[in-house]
């Protein structure tokens, strides 16, 4: 029996805020490349992939199959969009992101 | 380290560690990066397939919830199994012996008697794998 899993991962939650911003035309190298441009750091397209399965299943994506093109190996890309639990989800976790640091001396001045 | 097809073994490792679901989607996009990124990257998505598939295994382990009975079950089967396959030794040893025309003091009765031993232990681990299986799906 899978027990549900209360709060996203970092990177979970990376992947569900690239989502959100690619406004439902983002598929893999799409989002793996917006979190790359956020965090400057490089980020495994597998890893990309075991966050959106994760996100599909706790129903906070959903996804669905373009064209297959030569270009890609005769295979579709897998276009992924929030659902309306997954905004409530990465609206909340920003608030609360938000609340937690904004307190923080030792941070201030790290987000202007 | 480019080349028009990425390499073969970086491929198969790939479709062995990413899920039926995504596979083909992910295939699709590393093939499409691949021209522009190169081999290097492709090598490095394949170790970072690896990594991730194993972190998928940990967490899906942490996230499964087996009941104390089915931990206590399977803790009683194994040491029963175990305990089976020891006593049991000598019985396939005689067997061995009443079956064939072998020499009670011929080694191999003691290897046939030990692999027979080993056999079972392993049919009983095939069985508690498949038993588990069934046991995590629920």
């Amino acid at each position: 029996m899978r027990r549900p899993r209360e709060y996203l991962g970092q990177l979970e939650l990376m992947v569900l805020l690239a989502v959100v911003s690619t406004e439902g035309d983002g598929y893999g190298v799409q989002i793996s490349k917006c979190i790359e441009a956020a965090s400057g750091r490089e980020v495994s397209l597998a890893s990309v992939y075991v966050a959106l399965e994760r996100l599909e299943h706790k129903g906070l994506v959903s996804s669905r199959l373009g064209e297959p093109t030569p270009q890609r190996g005769g295979r579709a890309r897998t276009y992924f969009k929030p659902t309306a639990s997954g905004l409530k989800e990465a609206r909340a976790a920003c608030s609360t992101l938000n609340r937690l640091s904004g307190g923080v001396v030792a941070l201030k001045g790290k987000f202007a | 380290m480019s080349r028009e097809k990425p390499d073969r073994l970086a491929t198969w490792i790939i479709t062995r560690c990413t899920s039926d679901y995504s596979r083909d989607s992910f295939l699709g996009d590393l093939m499409e990066q691949y021209q522009e990124r190169g081999g290097w990257w492709y090598w490095r998505q394949a170790l970072g397939a690896v990594r991730a598939h194993t972190g998928r295994l940990i967490v899906d382990a942490a996230d499964t919830e087996v009941s104390a009975t089915e931990y206590i079950a399977d803790l009683i089967l194994w040491v029963a199994l175990g305990m089976c396959a020891l006593i049991q030794l000598p019985i396939y040893a005689y067997l061995l012996i009443s079956w064939t025309s072998l020499n009670p003091s011929d080694p191999s009765v003691v290897v046939a008697s030990t692999m027979i031993g080993g056999a079972v232990i392993a049919a009983a681990a095939i069985a508690r794998r498949i038993r588990m299986r069934a046991v995590l799906a629920t």
